[in-house]
């Protein structure tokens, strides 16, 4: 019952408050929805707790001693995972407080938000590709809905192109899924792993293709920049820092390192994906005016380096992989914000037209900076360590090239995004915005906690490599050398 | 059978992207995801199936007109012809390759699948697959709101 | 309260107390103060109670497992120790009083932390941690500098912040062949021979562990600084913990880290630096005209007796030069604490307008010349004990030449202190010094008790001494104590004729100037070829750092015009116009067309393919 929490308990309350918004607009709905949050966060922690170490833990569900068939599972990966959505939803969730103002109706949001919380959780939790599947079209729709929030028709336009484009991973992602369902007659991570037999490459080209898409992997990656410079902020945040690292990148762990097992074919396209990802996207962000857009450039850079780590194979590579993928969590959602935040602020979103606003709104300057140099690897924040080990590992493949590509690029970043941050928060106050004033309470609350925990996560990155990230590690790790030989090369199977 | 299913499924596919009228792209959308649906089921993929129809064809097809009813006829985006012949030659290539690999596994003599997994569409939904319907809420759910948030801006813009 | 963790409290204590010092608001200036002076006082308790619970250790392990966090009050370690806090107890409470000092609350913190940090060099156990907390050193050094309220005192700052700063990456660099030779960052069980790769890593520890001390050639800062920091920061920093902290490094070095057997090259060429030290900086302090200057020059002169006795190999040389350098803490932080309370009251310290100031400021005056003549090695005084030792030691090793340097600064140290106390406290009365009073007692307390320990140390040596034998492994037990204050042997009787020669000289130049004390030293620096040579040394010419500069500036000039230019131009030319080209096409793809966005999709799906058969 206690892991099914994280899905029901969201979506329960997403089903209560366009109900509850009959009696109260605007308390009811952000407190329950935040104390929500809150209690899936403390509910994480708990399970960490209770986590006895290593290994999966299964959990079937049960209704007064009859067995109900739903059956969740746990790994070290999940874990990590759970954790990460907790803390960043919680943040995302302060924000709109006050944030959420102008877009609508709060209940509804809200009840999205957590509607897309409860899917995230359940792609996270699913023990079966096709639940799975499932879990990553309702977390799909619940993002096309918060991108048409925005106010403007071209809000609207971008939903509809994330639309189709998500259609197509989708497709591709269900294709692949049928013909392993062909293959071996099962959908269960578990069976399918066990299932004797080949497995078709076809389906891996599918996968590749489809979770490579939502990952947003250069050249998948264009429904991004689209989709985030027309939403408002909250999306991004939840989207980078969440959906594509759930229907993206911990799909992907789970097929090809619970299922397939990686193998070197698999493992030099994603690394090729990664390290074109970093370098278009960080050339991409290079003078970017609108800060979301850049901000989703940057994104599809860091995702690189996610993909990057993860290809290589090695356990620091998939140490390093996991590692950034919360620590981009935590900075990128902050800097998604932070970009809310300004544009709240100013109604702006073209960096050219501000200047100056760091003496105006300290507070967002200052948590932006941490986020940018978080982002851009500058030690002793927590972007440094994660990038640090996976340049480690790929110098201990011997793979030069990449390493220096992943330093470069990380340069570039430090580069575009100082570039944002001088531009918007140093210089001359426009005349024009000589009235703004600091963002409220709550959106300066949820920046504060996320650039903390930047800090607090870079400091003491060893103990967080120890307690949360190498259990996630070696559910992957043990994928690699467990089911190097399930795949086939070849043969029969194209 | 499958060959007409599948042709289908292309031709209406490759309509709901390059027809110029948006309405009638969506009504070719769910078009030929009845198709897939079908392809689906005729593939021993009931789940699948279930999902495509249900969730595809139906919910987000509903997205899509409503959308499009509200956005309304827009100025239309000029696209150079070269685009579109690339993508042909890149969908044949693809659709090539994914031929080759469906008649290769049906070649294949044996397909394991139990007489055990044959379901009606009411077994396909309940029995065994709990944790999908939580799954399908979820997708309802956030479509749901999805709806009232575009109606309910759309009551406020008139 | 276990005692294995009290080892931590001198390093973290003072680090917190300091912010707390720093965060106490600006109009509660007293109590910040008795703050911090009951902040030194309580660790300098704990210090103590280490010094008497004989060997605590602590170690867990660091970020790396592999790399130790040890800490150990080794014998040695807790003696430092024992006289940092003494010191920094006696400083907080001299800054303290001197209300005026404008920068009191940022001096407080950084002396608070600075103690802090030098509790953790010494209490090290491992070379990484030693590392940590004599490069964290190096910052507040700078800081210290940078108070000061001149106009060139933030170029001073980076002046001691490179030359010392280029030390410790000698340390480092010594510290990183060390770690090739053992293997292991922890200190050694048993000390290296010098040879080969040791013999470099030898030479560039002696460099680090010295030139925190001050030595030749790194010194170059020390006079610059005393013009241009605080001088209760000299009295503090270059007066006294960095003398502790880098001889207490050296002789780790000589003696644990590795084996110094006398009459070796390693034993020749550290006196051979000693020496130096010794006599260029002596002669440099002779010619000065300023108090302060003067006393900088002596606080590296001083370093070479230490380095002189240390570098003998021999015992008595060994625990001479340790005690030296306690002697000589002690009265060069009185006299630059002296110094202070002259320049408090007068507002100068340039020695030709002082004068006569003997009857007005009597305290100041008799702890100025207690020291001075401590300094100077007067029987019975423990500057006598200790540069005594260091002759015999030099003796002893056989090269009597190092021992002739000794008698040759003591003479140059006699006479200037001569000229210093004579210019400052007797002789004519100036107009405008007719009001001075004698200073306060916080400032006077340190002084007082600093010229009474000259005196206790001289005539019951014994007591140290006992501390220094007990806190070194130099083999067989020795009693240096009961020769100490012997005069009837050639050493001495040399040494004797040395002062009388000082005097004389004095009073030569004194009466040559027209009983002017201020020009007593002109004789000397009138002296044909020396002039030149004191001419060229004031114009900075062997200054290290001031000649590094220059190099570094015409290199810099030559770089801009042959590299930086003809590589920005290929830069402009290739990277920028290349680089925005591939942006602008790249960007051109994303111009929101969706049926564009599906095509390259099926574009990379299709390599993917393609990738995916050919593999």
């Amino acid at each position: 019952m206690f892991l099914f929490i994280f899905i029901g308990i969201p979506l329960a309350i997403a089903g209560l408050l366009p109900i509850v918004s009959k009696i109260s607009k605007k308390f009811l709905p952000d407190f329950l929805a935040n104390l929500c949050f809150i209690l899936l966060l403390a509910a994480s922690i708990s399970i960490y707790n209770l986590w006895p170490g290593a290994g999966r833990f299964s959990h079937n569900l049960e209704w007064f001693g009859s067995n109900l068939n739903i059956s969740l599972t746990l790994d070290g990966l999940s874990l990590l995972m759970i954790f990460t959505v907790s803390i960043v939803s919680l943040a995302v969730g302060l924000f709109s407080i006050n944030y959420i103002e102008r877009y609508g109706s709060r209940a509804i949001y809200y009840a999205i938000l957590l509607a897309l919380v409860a899917s995230i959780n359940g792609i996270i939790l699913a023990e079966d590709l096709f639940t799975m599947y499932i879990f990553i079209e309702a977390a799909g729709i619940s993002s096309y809905g918060l991108v048409a929030l925005g106010r403007t028709r071209y809000s609207i336009e971008g939903a509809f192109k994330y639309l189709i484009l998500s259609a197509i991973a989708s497709a591709l992602i269900l294709l692949g899924i049928a013909l392993i369902f062909i293959k071996t007659g099962n959908t269960g991570i578990k069976d399918i792993a066990a299932a004797s037999g080949g497995i078709s490459k076809l389906s891996v080209i599918l996968f590749l293709a489809g979770f490579g898409l939502k990952c947003a992997l250069v050249p998948f990656h264009f429904w991004m920049p689209d989709a985030y410079t027309s939403a408002p902020a909250v999306l991004p945040a939840m989207s980078s820092g969440l959906y594509i690292k759930a229907a993206g990148v911990y799909a992907l762990c789970k097929v090809f390192f619970n299922i397939y097992g990686i193998n070197s074919a698999v493992s030099s396209v994603m690394m090729y994906l990664g390290i074109i990802s970093i370098l278009i996207g960080a050339f991409l962000a290079i003078g970017q005016i609108k800060l979301r857009r850049m901000l989703a450039y940057s994104s599809i850079s860091q995702m690189g380096y996610i993909i990057l780590g993860l290809g290589i194979a090695s356990p620091l590579g998939i140490i390093g992989a996991l590692l950034h993928l919360f620590f981009h969590s935590i900075f990128k959602s902050l800097l998604f914000l932070n970009a809310g935040a300004i544009e709240y602020a100013t109604e702006t979103d073209e960096s050219n037209n501000l200047g100056g606003l760091g003496a105006r709104m300290p507070i967002t300057s200052t948590t932006n900076i941490i986020g940018i140099l978080s982002a851009a690897g500058v030690p002793p924040l927590n972007g440094f360590w994660s990038k640090l080990i996976i340049v480690i590992a790929l110098l201990q493949a011997k793979m030069f090239l990449y390493a220096f590509i992943a330093i470069f690029a990380s340069v570039l970043t430090l580069w575009y995004l100082l570039l944002i941050q001088r531009r918007v928060f140093f210089g001359k106050l426009k005349e024009t915005f000589v009235g703004i004033h600091e963002v409220p309470f709550w959106m300066n609350f949820s920046m504060i906690g996320l650039a903390l925990t930047c800090v607090w996560t870079g400091v003491a990155f060893a103990p967080f490599i120890s307690k949360w990230v190498l259990p996630a590690a070696g559910v992957l790790i043990d994928g690699v050398k467990a089911s190097l030989n399930v795949f086939i090369i070849g043969g029969h199977t194209l | 059978m499958t060959a007409l299913l599948v042709a289908g499924l292309l031709i209406f596919a490759g309509l709901a992207v390059f027809l110029k009228d948006m309405l009638k792209a969506v009504l070719c959308l769910l078009i030929s995801s009845v198709f897939l649906g079908i392809i689906f089921f005729k593939l021993n993929a009931p789940y699948a199936g279930v999902f495509e129809i249900s969730v595809v064809a139906g919910l987000i097809v509903v997205l899509f007109i409503l959308t499009v009813s509200i956005t309304g006829p827009q100025d239309t985006v000029s696209e150079p012809n070269v685009h579109l012949l690339v993508f042909f030659v890149l969908l044949s290539i693809f659709l090539y390759a994914i031929n080759i690999a469906i008649i290769k596994m049906f070649a294949c003599d044996k397909i394991p699948i139990s007489s055990k997994d044959y379901f009606s569409l009411g077994e396909a939904l309940w029995i065994g697959r709990t944790f999908d319907m939580i799954g399908q809420i979820c997708v309802i759910f956030s479509g749901v709101f999805v709806l009232l948030l575009i109606l309910s801006r759309r009551k406020n813009d008139k | 309260m276990n005692v294995n963790l009290l080892i931590f409290l001198p390093i973290v204590a003072p680090v917190i107390c300091g912010i707390l010092c720093w965060l106490i608001p600006e109009h509660m200036k007293k109590i910040r103060s008795i703050f911090a002076v009951l902040c030194t006082m309580t660790i300098g308790w704990v210090s103590w109670k280490i010094f008497v619970s004989g060997n605590v250790s602590f170690t867990t392990t660091w970020f790396i497992s592999t790399i130790n966090f040890s800490l150990k009050a080794g014998d040695l370690s807790r003696f430092i120790l024992l006289w940092i806090w003494g010191f920094s107890f006696l400083i907080s409470i001299y800054v303290s009083s001197r209300m005026y000092f404008e920068r009191l609350r940022e001096f407080l913190t950084y002396l608070l932390i600075t103690a802090g940090l030098a509790s953790g060099a010494v209490l090290a156990d491992s070379f990484i941690v030693l590392l940590f907390f004599w490069e964290a050193l190096l910052i507040t050094l700078y800081l210290f500098v940078a108070l000061g309220s001149s106009e060139n005192s933030v170029r001073t700052a980076v002046k001691s912040f490179v030359l010392v700063g280029f030390c410790d990456f000698c340390l480092i660099l010594g510290i990183a062949l060390y770690w090739k030779i053992t293997g292991s960052f922890d200190f050694p069980v048993h000390p290296l021979c010098i040879k080969g790769m040791a013999g470099l890593s030898f030479i560039l520890m002696v460099i680090g562990a010295t030139g925190k001390a001050g030595a030749l050639p790194f010194h170059t800062w020390i006079p610059d600084a005393a013009i241009d920091a605080p001088v209760s920061f000299m009295a503090y920093l270059p007066g006294s913990l960095e003398k502790l902290l880098g001889i207490y490094l050296l002789t780790r070095i000589c003696l644990d880290f590795f084996t110094i057997t006398p009459g070796s090259m390693a034993s020749i060429g550290l006196m051979t630096l000693g020496a130096l030290t010794i006599v260029i900086a002596v002669s440099m302090a002779l010619i000065q005209k300023d108090v302060k200057r003067l006393l900088s020059y002596h606080a590296i002169s001083q370093v070479g007796y230490m380095i002189v006795g240390i570098g003998t190999g021999i015992p008595a040389g060994i625990v001479g030069g340790l005690f030296h350098m306690l002697n000589n803490a002690v009265y060069k932080s009185a006299l630059f604490l002296g110094a202070g309370s002259v320049e408090l009251k007068t507002k100068t310290t340039d020695l030709k307008s002082l004068g006569g100031l003997y009857n007005q400021m009597p305290v100041t005056g008799i702890c100025f010349l207690i020291c001075s003549a401590a300094i100077s090695g007067l029987w019975p005084l423990n500057g006598y004990v200790s540069k005594e030792m260091v002759i015999h030691g030099a003796l002893e090793s056989g090269y009597k030449i190092f021992a002739v340097a000794s008698w040759i600064g003591a003479i140059l140290t006699f006479a200037s202190f001569l000229k210093a106390s004579h210019s400052i406290f007797f002789g004519e009365k100036k107009e405008n010094l007719k009001e001075v009073k004698d200073s306060n007692v916080a400032i006077l307390f340190p002084m007082i008790l600093l010229a009474l320990l000259c005196i206790f140390f001289g005539l019951y040596s014994k007591l140290p001494l006992n501390m220094i034998t007990g806190a070194i492994n130099i083999g067989q037990h020795h009693d240096f104590s009961e020769h100490a204050l012997n005069i009837f042997n050639m050493a001495s009787g040399i040494t004797f004729a040395c002062l009388i020669f000082a005097f004389l000289l004095h009073r030569y130049g004194w009466l040559k100037a027209g009983k002017k004390a201020y020009l007593a030293s002109e004789v000397v620096h009138n002296l044909p070829a020396i002039k030149t040579l004191y001419n060229l040394a004031e114009k900075r010419v062997f200054d290290l750092y001031v000649q590094g500069m220059k190099l570094i500036g015409a290199l810099s000039i030559a770089l801009y015009y042959g590299f930086d230019r003809s590589s920005d131009w290929i830069y402009e030319k290739a990277v920028v116009n290349s680089g925005t080209r591939a942006i602008s096409s790249l960007r051109s793809v994303h111009r929101g067309n969706a049926t564009q966005y599906v095509t390259w999709i099926f574009v990379g799906v299709v390599i993917v393919t393609i990738f995916m058969l050919i593999f």
